[in-house]
């Protein structure tokens, strides 16, 4: 008779050195973007970025690269600069003399608020949307879908954003002006999640709310209609896949009612792939988001990014790629722990 | 020992190549796509001679007009024809896409036939590069990289030839994985075939189709990263005439209600990216093992 307490202890060994295997794979990771970003800005001979702001003179160049530390070996650089992370230090913008990372978090909420509402509604709309497609495969409704999806991941975000300004904005006048989150006459709320639309809520100020939703709105149903084609397809997909296993065959044979089982186990088993692209498509519309957050003028991240691009701002751009990626990074180590414990047999 | 001839590589591709015309045609999606990328393409290569004006010639009294006989696609704020400045980025964008896709790809197989086959440590250590270069969104990644080394094709094609090719080295090295144990493989090794010949003529031949379908659906992503970089200013500067960098230069317009100068060089991208993506991913499904037709 075979033990079955040797059995469970090696499934949770497995998972703990599954886990310890993701964490380590990820650290490697992240220490090999921070040294990227590293040589990528450092290593390249002239230092364009420099060169590009100090043009005028050699003696203003010599100057601010002794200031900047930049005239240090290399191996001291980057001795500082990993120590200086670790420590929280990304360095100072020369352009709003504050840490990059003070800037980056007063940021940040804008950007979540619009990655959060653009996920939910893309899920909202994307997911019912594939396992209808993959129920109803080769009918006509799955060859909308697939078109749907083909159109969407090939059309360009900024590119849309602006339509949609044309159209919501200048003729229909039902959004807001793309200038940004609130309307000037409006002061902001006292923060409490960092989301306008619901701090101004929570505060009471209902016509403050309509501004910020007003202002909201596109840009987030701009990046959902972005991201519910890759929604859309996955789901499809995996249902597809997941609807042509014997299990579900035996369920229906069975006499389970066919949309039952659907929801039931195939959307079970799907659930975590999508949940995987989930995670990624959140951490990409928090990053990614610069084009949007141009086009709408959104005081996110995504613009931080552009404004530090066009003045140059060294220690901003390394910052917000780091960061970026950071947060990339972990999200997919999330996932692929979840992942790790939702099915077994993935940790061989 | 009689010379030996080229080794005949051994087919194990899922895709009857013999009538591949009337096995694409199977596909609506390859129809479909085919067909716009022909036009798109005939644009290109015909659109020059045909175009009326020329693209970088201003005209200040003809600015910000709307689309009329004369300028079926309107003028833009310096006064320039669009219509046949959206000739002329096409091509460019089209060319300049097809280097990143090549780039790309030769070089993502390259790395991953090699690293796939050869496997072992130089294997697990490469991979880890690729897991880090993939760690950074694509995009972001070839931002970063113009922003330092500066706006001209050159920079653009390095940094999204760097995006895309760990997914290439991830695809080849898939199929090289899957295909090195086969017989043909250990009956070639068993003859002696040196190594760079197994890898040349027996592994190479058989990753063409799903590379194909990689290839096309980098040339999609190129076709709007590159659209992107421009809009940003990070990629192909004005006056050139670029899809994106027209589409950023009609940006402030857009609010006003003159919606020519953005539309329609943000709807050739559109098609462009349409035409790719169909071709692409109808090439995917047909190499999917899982087809059942």
């Amino acid at each position: 008779m075979r033990s079955y307490g040797s059995a469970i202890e090696g499934i949770r060994m497995r998972l703990f050195a599954y886990i310890a295997q993701r964490t380590a794979l990820s650290l490697i990771s992240l220490v090999g973007v921070v040294t990227f970003v590293f040589v990528l800005t450092h290593l390249l001979p002239g230092n364009p970025l420099l060169v590009k702001v100090t043009q005028a003179s050699p003696e203003i160049f010599e100057q601010i690269n002794r200031r900047l530390g930049l005239d240090r070996p290399l191996g001291e650089q980057y001795f500082d600069y990993m120590t200086g992370i670790l420590h929280g230090d990304l360095g100072k913008s020369w352009v709003t003399n504050r840490p990059v990372l003070t800037d980056l978090q007063a940021r940040l909420p804008a950007s979540l608020e619009l990655a959060v509402y653009g996920t939910i509604l893309s899920i909202v709309i994307g997911l019912p949307l594939g396992i209808l497609a993959a129920v109803k495969k080769d009918t006509w409704i799955d060859y909308l879908a697939r078109l749907i999806g083909a159109l969407g991941v090939s059309t360009p975000v900024f590119w849309l954003g602006l339509i949609l300004i044309y159209v919501f904005f200048f003729n229909l006048g039902w959004a807001a002006a793309p200038l940004g989150r609130l309307s000037i006459r409006f002061s902001s709320p006292p923060p409490v999640t960092g989301f306008l639309t619901i701090d101004t809520l929570l505060a009471g100020d209902f016509e403050a709310f309509g501004d910020a939703f007003a202002h909201a709105v596109l840009p987030a149903i701009t990046l959902a209609i972005i991201e519910l084609p890759v929604i859309l397809r996955l789901t499809r997909a995996t249902m597809i896949e997941v609807l042509q296993q014997d299990y579900i065959t035996t369920a229906r044979a069975l006499g389970l009612p066919y949309y039952r089982i659907v929801l039931k186990d195939g959307l079970q088993n799907s659930l975590v792939s999508i949940l995987t692209v989930t995670g990624l498509i959140f951490a990409y519309l928090v990053a990614g988001s610069v084009l949007v957050e141009r086009v709408f003028s959104w005081p996110g991240v995504g613009l931080y990014a552009y404004q530090s691009l066009t003045n140059n701002d060294f220690a901003a751009i390394q910052a917000f790629v780091m960061v970026t990626s950071v947060l990339y990074i972990s999200i997919n180590w999330l996932t692929d722990i979840l992942y790790g414990i939702v099915d077994p047999r993935i940790r061989t | 020992m009689a010379e030996a001839a080229t080794p005949i590589a051994a087919r194990t591709t899922s895709l009857p190549v013999r009538d591949w015309w009337r096995t694409l045609r199977q596909s609506r999606s390859i129809t479909l796509g085919l067909f716009m990328l022909a036009l798109i393409v005939l644009i290109a290569v015909i659109g020059p001679l045909l175009a009326r004006y020329d693209p970088l010639a201003t005209d200040a009294a003809l600015a910000r007009q709307g689309p009329s006989e004369e300028h079926p696609f309107g003028s833009d704020a310096s006064g320039r024809d669009v219509l046949s400045r959206v000739i002329y980025a096409v091509g460019l964008d089209l060319m300049v896409a097809l280097v990143v896709s090549l780039v790309a790809t030769t070089v993502g197989a390259s790395v991953g036939l090699v690293s796939g086959y050869i496997g072992g440590l130089f294997d697990q250590v490469l991979m880890r590069g690729v897991d880090i270069l993939m760690a950074f969104p694509g995009f972001l990644l070839a931002v970063t990289v113009t922003a330092v080394l500066g706006n001209n094709v050159r920079t653009i094609v390095l940094a999204l030839g760097i995006a895309y090719a760990p997914v290439a080295v991830r695809v080849v090295r898939a199929q090289v994985l899957s295909l090195r144990e086969a017989q043909f493989i250990e009956a070639s090794r068993a003859i002696g075939t040196p190594v760079w010949e197994i890898m040349l003529y027996h592994l190479l031949p058989n990753t063409y189709s799903v590379l194909l379908a990689q290839a096309t659906l980098f040339m999609a992503w190129a076709v709007l990263d590159i659209a992107g970089l421009s809009f940003l200013g990070l990629g192909i500067k004005p006056p050139t005439p670029e899809l994106g960098a027209m589409t950023a230069d009609g940006a402030e317009q857009m609010v006003s209600g003159r919606w020519w100068m953005s539309v329609f060089p943000g709807g050739f991208i559109m098609l462009m990216a349409l035409s790719f993506t169909l071709i692409g991913d109808g090439l995917r499904d047909l190499l999917d093992p899982r087809h059942r037709d």
